[in-house]
């Protein structure tokens, strides 16, 4: 299989808080490898370093075949058409509404698709997540689960081959993140797609992953899969699942 | 495509609110452009002042108190003379002629500096582009308020005497009887002859009977004679007294005149009453009356001294003391 | 050593500097936004007319109310359209105007970014292939810039017709008495200066109100922060910018 996101030796510190020191990880094809880790363990930092918004102070980044720090703006640009990104807040658009939203990457990434191409790929994105009666709403008229839906669409759209996903059922009622952590793994089937997400939920965990990386003081301080490690004796591993 | 709709009529509206923004801005440059001529067709003339004012660059030009024009610059020549150049509307050329006086004027008491330009009453051809106007020194207020000043003073005095005046008439009427009545001033007027005839008489008949005392004096002789005549001596007596009685009376009429000429000097009450007091008119008409008459009097006795015995000869002796 | 405080106050100034120059770095290179550009266009101009409006309104009516007694007592009651006319184009028209927007557009821009910052939308605006500094900055500086001065010359106007019904409270001016004297009174140098400082004002307003929001801190209460201090900085840097405006225009004699 394929690696497609390598990571070398990656470090990052705020101040004096290093947050990765040399941490080093591989997603292959087709795999959702969960990240887990504390909260402030700097598992945001680490998709956020991937997907270019925070610059790594050292270390190798390879997405795609691509290293991330030393991209400009418009090969990143490129990248980033490939890779979605599902945020912890889910980052709509207050301005904007359902229909709004789901065109904004579409506009910006593939601007030259004509207005009905944009439309099915709007109904698509919906119809995926069950909410096509919402496309003409405002988000601020949307619940938490409906909100966490639309922005996994949006972050589909574009067909991505790689989603990173930032602590996706947070927030959410037990039976809604389960419902979510479905949807993601049926989805991730249906456009074979390769992804990272950063969880503490083992339901959610339990459900998607194929793989698990346990970041903690900074680096990878075990992987496998969520039966070795729910097995493991180690204490900060068995901290996580009880 | 309902958002798209939307979109386009926010679009529109900002179109709206651009150019009605853009447009108010532009009308509102245009007014203040006409309002001083940068549009339409001029002409510039000029004037030379010795002293402008104050006046500058932008201030208006009015010809018959009409804003015509603007000042166009103000640019100092020489030592006395300041150049100033005017723009002024095509249109109203053919009204300014070649002789109109320019001078520097203020718009209100307060207000900006201007040039008025005035027509005189000589005619002349219409002005043409670039000629220069005849100029007029600026009315300087400062000067005019200075005028001002003193005449108002002055006016002030005038108008508190006349208020005085103007009362008095008002509750007064006999002045008017007294500047009516034509008699009574003739009458003083001739009264004022006699008298003057009367003292100068009667300055003479005092040298006279100087003389004669002095005369009589000296002719030792004579005088035993004029004594023995009792006759002659009581008619003298009479004649001295009557004379006596006839200074008397003068006296008496000139003190009258003399505090009703005091009076009329002080004014006042003494006025008022005088010319209010009908009776004392009358009297006054009487004893002027009587002066004449009293003088006339005086005047005959005086030649019938004469020709009695003891002054015949002495006026022979000296005829020319008479 | 240089006190805390100021030590503050001059980083923050340099930081807004660096904000500024990135703005003219990056606004004038395509890709440009038009679509927003006109969004924000309708946000900041035609959504704030109103209210620019009526607060031009009111201080065109009450200039002219309250100027009335004093030019009575100098007997120069028809100079009234002529003084007011004066003051409220140089002065009070574009400094309410700008005081105004500085509250709602300020504290609107910084507000709104402030929250997107804390909701990560403008980081997902830069992952969806958007440069948010040219999406969202350059936009609402340029809008600002550009609409800020279309309201002050509407404040103007509207302000003159508030003027010209005090002036007709307590006197009689006719209409067009009213305005031939208000024109024949102004000059374009009453006029261009006071509509060059609002360009300075928009900007202003935009540039605080951005940069407040973009460096907005986690949580809501960074957003309140932000919105707030983009007023309050904005506010006050159009009263300095006036003061500036103004002394540079008496040195150029636009007097």
């Amino acid at each position: 299989m394929e690696t497609v996101i390598n990571i070398q030796e990656l470090s990052k510190s705020f101040g004096s808080n290093h947050v990765l020191r040399h941490f080093n990880v591989q997603l292959k094809q087709g795999q959702n490898m969960v990240v887990l880790g504390k909260s402030g363990s700097g598992k945001s930092v680490l998709i956020k370093c991937i997907i270019g918004l925070i610059q790594p102070d050292e270390g190798k980044i390879s997405v795609l075949g691509q290293n991330i720090p030393d991209l400009d703006h418009h090969e990143l640009d490129t990248i980033r058409a490939r890779v979605g990104f599902l945020f912890q807040s889910n980052a709509l658009y207050d301005s904007m509404s359902v229909r709004e939203n789901l065109e904004f990457p579409l506009r910006r990434h593939r601007a030259t698709l004509g207005n009905e191409q944009v439309n099915a790929l709007v109904k698509e994105a919906l119809e995926n997540v069950g909410l096509e009666h919402t496309i003409d709403m405002q988000t601020s008229e949307l619940s938490g689960g409906m909100k966490k839906r639309i922005a996994l669409a949006r972050t589909l759209i574009l067909k991505p081959e790689i989603v990173l996903y930032d602590e996706p059922t947070t927030g959410l009622d037990p039976i809604t993140a389960k419902e979510i952590s479905t949807l993601m793994r049926d989805l991730a089937k249906k456009y074979q797609t390769s992804s990272i997400i950063i969880s503490h939920d083992l339901n959610c965990v339990k459900i998607v992953a194929d793989t698990i990386v346990m970041l903690i003081d900074g680096f990878c301080y075990a992987h496998g899969t969520y039966e070795e490690l729910g097995k493991s004796q180690d204490i900060k591993i068995k901290e996580f699942f009880e | 495509m309902n958002n798209m709709a939307n979109e386009n009529f926010k679009n529109i509206r900002v179109g709206l609110f651009v150019i009605s923004g853009t447009l108010l801005f532009i009308l509102a440059l245009y007014l203040v452009g006409s309002q001083q001529n940068l549009f339409g067709d001029n002409f510039t003339i000029r004037s030379r002042f010795y002293n402008v004012n104050g006046l500058t660059q932008g201030n208006n030009v009015r010809f018959a108190g009409i804003n015509v024009g603007t000042v166009e610059s103000v640019e100092i020549l020489n030592d006395t003379a300041v150049d100033v150049v005017m723009t002024i509307e095509k249109k109203i050329q053919p009204y300014i002629k070649k002789n109109a006086i320019a001078t520097v004027g203020t718009d209100g008491l307060m207000g900006n500096k201007l040039v008025n330009i005035n027509s005189v009453k000589e005619s002349a051809t219409a002005i043409e582009e670039g000629d220069v106007l005849v100029s007029m020194g600026p009315v300087e207020m400062d000067e005019m308020v200075r005028t001002l000043n003193v005449t108002n003073e002055n006016i002030k005095v005038i108008t508190t005497n006349l208020r005085g005046i103007t009362d008095k008439i008002n509750s007064k009427n006999s002045l008017w009887s007294l500047l009516m009545d034509t008699v009574v001033s003739e009458n003083v007027k001739s009264a004022v002859v006699n008298l003057k005839l009367i003292s100068d008489q009667g300055i003479s008949v005092t040298g006279n009977l100087k003389g004669l005392t002095e005369d009589m004096l000296a002719g030792k002789g004579s005088i035993g004679a004029l004594i023995t005549d009792t006759m002659l001596s009581k008619k003298i007596n009479q004649t001295v007294v009557k004379l006596q009685r006839l200074s008397d009376t003068a006296a008496i009429i000139t003190g009258n005149i003399s505090q009703l000429v005091q009076q009329l000097k002080q004014g006042k009450g003494s006025l008022g009453i005088l010319l209010h007091d009908t009776s004392l008119v009358h009297n006054l008409n009487k004893s002027i009356l009587s002066i004449d008459t009293g003088a006339v009097n005086f005047n005959e006795n005086m030649k019938a001294l004469k020709y009695t015995w003891p002054f015949k000869k002495y006026y022979k002796k000296n005829p020319s003391k008479r | 050593m240089v006190p805390k405080g100021l030590k503050r106050f001059l980083a923050e100034a340099g930081e807004i500097g660096r904000f500024t120059a990135r703005f003219f770095n990056e606004a004038f290179k395509p890709r440009y936004e038009i679509q927003e550009l006109l969004r924000q266009c309708y946000f900041i101009g035609y959504n704030s007319l109103g209210l620019v409006a009526v607060t031009a309104f009111i201080m065109g009516l009450v200039i002219t109310i309250q100027s009335r007694p004093t030019l009575v007592e100098f007997g120069a009651e028809a100079w009234l359209p002529k003084m007011v006319s004066v003051s409220l184009i140089r002065e009070i028209a574009p400094v309410i105007t700008a005081l105004i927007c500085a509250g709602k557009i300020g504290s609107g821009i910084g507000a709104e970014l402030g929250s997107m910052k804390v909701t990560e939308q403008i980081d997902a605006m830069e992952v969806s292939g958007t440069n948010p500094f040219k999406y969202l900055i350059a936009t609402r500086v340029m809008a600002a810039t550009l609409m800020v001065p279309i309201l002050a010359v509407m404040a103007d106007a509207v302000s003159l017709y508030g003027g010209y019904l005090g002036a007709n409270i307590h006197g009689v001016v006719s209409w067009s008495l009213f305005w031939n004297q208000v024109f024949e009174t102004l000059t374009y140098s009453d006029i261009f200066p006071s509509i060059v400082k609002t360009f300075f004002f928009g900007f202003a307003i935009g540039i605080i109100g951005c940069y407040k929001g973009y460096n907005s801190s986690k949580g809501t209460e960074g957003v309140g922060q932000s919105a707030n201090s983009a007023v309050v900085i904005s506010s006050l840097l159009v009263f300095v910018l006036d003061l500036l405006a103004v002394q540079i225009s008496d040195l150029m004699n636009f007097t």
